[in-house]
């Protein structure tokens, strides 16, 4: 069962779309080829900042939902508090996945961490 | 209002099988084996329900329908019952089935493999759903073939005449799974030589936890179920009377009303088909180029999640189906649209439509543009 929080980032995402390249921007991508498909996920670090966030994802419900609420932790946050998110805290904050969605939350935490990886120390 | 495309998987009951069971429940107590007035009339009951579901599979003598719990149990009667003791002939272990079957005759012969039962040959699929190579397969050794009447994802639908030829030409019998074809395509088990066919009663409308199995007189099969003898001894168990009473009636309506039926799923069908493919040039119908269900359709979309789509359409008051609700959520693409050798970059994209008999063109109209939006919405989420 997907909780109500869960289900409205699926079904009303934030931040989708990619950034423009530029100075302190990062892409990352994971691949589920079974489950979540590939998902994409862009910061940019202004400051040792995420000041903004954005998602594509051709993944399932849960990676939708999950790659959403993600977007929404980074955002503001320092590239370290960033950095150290895990799965546990996507689901934390949409009350849960299914258990076998958990792995999308891994995989947009993965792809979280390639952007960051790529936008450098910025 | 809801619309639900997901007849499959099961149809809603109708209003004349709820009131007939009603009926049952109402009345005395009902046991069809007992000699006295009530358990008679259980019993003309139970035989009227028989003469329905044979007249509408085109079985000349109702006394070969036997009553199940569903069409599971139906297809494990006819494999294993054949198999069971090899009825005196050893040499005789084949038994060939399809890579698209059902999972009820797919484990059920992988358990007869392994059981040392039976020789298990699958045959492979074709891109248009059907199996291919079945003359090669076929030897003196051979059974049983166990090929389904149309298939529950697809519905592409096998010549069961050619099929019972094929499988007589090597003393072999032929079992169908025909839980989908019933109501849908007419059947003519009798005058096609089919040996053993399988069917549910809530594919038609009727309740769950019914089925049956057609066994042409003169087969034999060791029963699974053993106890007081009922159903000519091949089914143990006091019959789930309202229930049978229900696919009676279910079976007496679908036979009865089969014209208004038929256009009915099949215009619905044909509706969505033509609006999703005009609309949306990457959707492919899989089993076109074959003889179809007319409730059926099969579709893909390349990099698309089928689950997030099935999910969106159902906040959107749309029921679809994921591949076969028998394979929905257990994370696997579909073992069907594998066989067809559909690429990988379409098996998590595939839904399957099916229509009924009270699906309206307005229903399908609308269910088609909320296809077509939610395609695009998960479109756009994926960059593209």
């Amino acid at each position: 069962m997907y909780s109500l929080k869960a289900m409205e980032h699926f079904l009303s995402p934030r931040n989708a779309g990619r950034l423009e390249p530029g100075q302190g921007v990062g892409h990352g991508e994971a691949l589920d080829p079974q489950c979540c498909g590939k998902c994409a996920l862009d910061v940019r670090l202004v400051d040792g900042r995420v000041d903004e966030s954005r998602f594509v994802t051709e993944g399932c419900s849960g990676a939708i939902a999950a790659c959403s609420a993600l977007t929404t932790l980074v955002e503001g946050t320092t590239r370290q508090a960033a950095a150290s998110l895990d799965a546990a805290a996507i689901l934390q904050a949409i009350d849960g996945l299914p258990d076998e969605k958990h792995g999308c939350a891994r995989q947009a935490i993965a792809a979280l961490r390639a952007a960051l990886d790529e936008a450098g120390g910025a | 209002m809801r619309i639900y495309l997901d007849h499959n998987a099961t149809s809603p009951t109708l209003p004349e099988v709820a009131a007939a069971m009603a009926r049952v429940y109402a009345g005395p107590p009902a046991n069809p084996a007992s000699t006295h007035a009530d358990g008679r009339h259980a019993a003309a009951l139970v035989e009227a329900a028989r003469g329905h579901v044979a007249r509408l599979v085109g079985a000349a003598d109702p006394a070969s329908i036997v009553f199940t719990s569903g069409g599971t149990e139906a297809d494990v009667l006819a494999l294993r019952g054949t198999f069971e003791g090899l009825a005196g002939d050893e040499r005789r272990r084949g038994l060939i089935t399809s890579a698209a079957e059902h999972p009820a005759v797919l484990e059920t012969a992988e358990r007869l493999g392994a059981l040392g039962w039976a020789t298990v040959h699958t045959l492979d699929v074709g891109a248009d759903g059907l199996p291919t190579g079945l003359d090669s397969a076929l030897g003196p050794d051979t059974r049983l073939v166990s090929l389904m009447a149309a298939n529950n994802e697809t519905g592409v639908c096998l010549p069961l005449a050619q099929a019972a030829e094929a499988a007589h030409r090597v003393g072999a019998l032929l079992h169908t799974d025909a839980v989908q074809a019933l109501g849908k395509v007419p059947l003519s088990l009798s005058a096609d030589g089919v040996d053993l066919a399988s069917f549910s009663a809530h594919k038609i409308g009727g309740p769950q936890g019914v089925g049956a199995l057609f066994v042409r007189p003169g087969r034999s099969l060791a029963a699974q179920l053993t106890g007081g003898g009922q159903e000519g001894g091949l089914r143990s168990g006091t019959l789930n009377v309202a229930g049978v009473v229900g696919f009676g009636e279910a079976a007496r309506i679908a036979h009865e009303a089969w014209t208004a039926r038929e256009r009915a799923m099949r215009s619905t069908r044909d509706r969505i088909e033509a609006v999703v493919r005009a609309a949306l040039p990457g959707a492919r119908v899989h089993g076109a180029d074959a003889e179809r269900l007319p409730n059926t359709l099969s579709l893909t979309f390349p990099h698309l999640s089928a689950e997030a789509l099935v999910m969106m359409l159902d906040a959107d008051d749309v029921a679809a189906s994921l591949g076969s609700a028998c394979s929905a959520g257990s994370g696997k693409p579909s073992h069907v649209l594998v066989a067809m050798g559909v690429g990988a970059d379409r098996l998590r994209g595939a839904i399957r439509i099916s229509t009924g008999p009270g699906t309206t063109l307005d229903q399908a109209e609308r269910a088609a543009e909320r296809i077509v939006a939610c395609v695009r919405k998960l479109d756009a989420l994926a960059g593209r």
